[in-house]
């Protein structure tokens, strides 16, 4: 029902944005800047380059909202600009925390399971990344999955699925 | 119960059934079954703990103003691509009437010279001096002239008549060269 509200309200700023509204993309930013962040920011992990994957996720958006054809959701074209973002980006370095594993206080452990998250994320093919972050996070159904990624709903179950499994091996050492 | 070096067939089933994917005849039986196989139960027990530790990795969202310049940075990148093409056109129109201006008037100019200045006054030395003086012809124009110049005679066309016709046709060539035909 929420999402219902949601794609109706999306509809119609859509087409105010078209008819000149400039104001409408704001709310449109505003609506859905924590969600794309999230994503980005979970699909990264850090915040420099999350802020730059959104930053290019909306102009793309910007630039071709006038062009969009409403054949689908608002938020999924804007999800799919996001994975694709996302997918396509190449990572730039970054200095890797340094992590004295000797001095296993909760400080510091808790910063060590941070890192070995990091790791296992940054290990995982990015459309399992995709998929598992879009059902963990967002919440979304497999048929959902499917639509933004432009997958089917099966792919985009056995994407998740992997996902998991390869998390479990990764992460053994902290289960 | 099916185990197998610490496999199960069922085990696959622990993330459908985490994830509320199984319907209630499978839900009941997978849950009978769990009762009873270890390693579904060690598998439930682990994906549980990889759940509870994605959950506790949680995202800073940045502070506002961060989502305001982002917003501003947006429309400025936009308006960055946008920007080359109204200037290309706004610079390139005016440029491009400028140049066609330029080349009619110097086209008017070189053909006003040639107008105004016929072979036949400049056979006339005072016509000639003038115009040489007032710039409206300049040196090379003379030194052309000078070339011209042994076949006038003070009746042009007496002139003409006297040469002979390998000289007429030269001569016919030479001015055609220089200035055309319309004053032949």
């Amino acid at each position: 029902m929420r999402q219902n509200i949601m794609n109706d309200e999306d509809l119609l700023l859509v087409r105010r944005y078209k008819n000149g509204d400039e104001k409408a993309f704001d709310s449109l930013f505003e609506m859905y800047k924590h969600p794309v962040y999230s994503i980005c920011y979970r699909y990264v992990r850090n915040e420099a380059d999350a802020q730059e994957l959104m930053l290019e996720v909306f102009t793309k958006v910007y630039r071709n909202l006038r062009r969009f054809n409403e054949r689908s959701k608002f938020f999924t074209w804007l999800y799919r600009i996001t994975i694709n973002t996302c997918i396509s980006f190449k990572r730039k370095s970054h200095e890797e925390l340094e992590i004295d594993s000797s001095i296993p206080n909760p400080e510091e452990r808790n910063l060590m399971l941070k890192k070995a998250i990091d790791d296992a994320l940054a290990k995982l093919p990015g459309r399992q990344k995709m998929a598992f972050i879009l059902r963990h996070y967002e919440g979304y159904t497999f048929d959902e999955i499917g639509e933004i990624m432009g997958i089917s709903s099966g792919a985009a179950k056995a994407n998740h699925f992997q996902a998991i499994r390869k998390l479990r091996i990764l992460l053994k050492d902290w289960i | 119960m099916n185990k197998k070096n610490n496999k199960c067939q069922f085990q696959e089933r622990v993330i459908d059934y985490i994830e509320g994917l199984l319907d209630a005849q499978h839900k009941s039986i997978f849950e009978a079954h769990l009762k009873e196989c270890e390693v579904c139960q060690k598998e439930l027990s682990a994906i549980k703990k990889i759940y509870a530790m994605m959950d506790n990795d949680e995202v800073v969202i940045p502070a506002e103003e961060v989502f305001v310049k982002m917003k501003n940075r947006v429309r400025q990148q936009e308006i960055v691509l946008k920007r080359p093409l109204w200037k290309i056109w706004s610079i390139l129109i005016p440029a491009l009437g400028v140049l066609v201006f330029v080349l009619l008037f110097n086209r008017q100019k070189e053909q006003s010279l040639e107008i105004s200045v016929p072979i036949f006054s400049l056979s006339q030395d005072k016509y000639f001096n003038v115009l040489l003086l007032e710039r409206i012809i300049d040196n090379n124009i003379v030194s052309q002239f000078n070339i011209l110049e042994e076949y006038f005679t003070e009746d042009v066309e007496q002139g003409l008549k006297d040469l002979t016709t390998d000289e007429q046709q030269k001569f016919i060539e030479i001015i055609t060269e220089k200035y055309g035909e319309k004053y032949l």
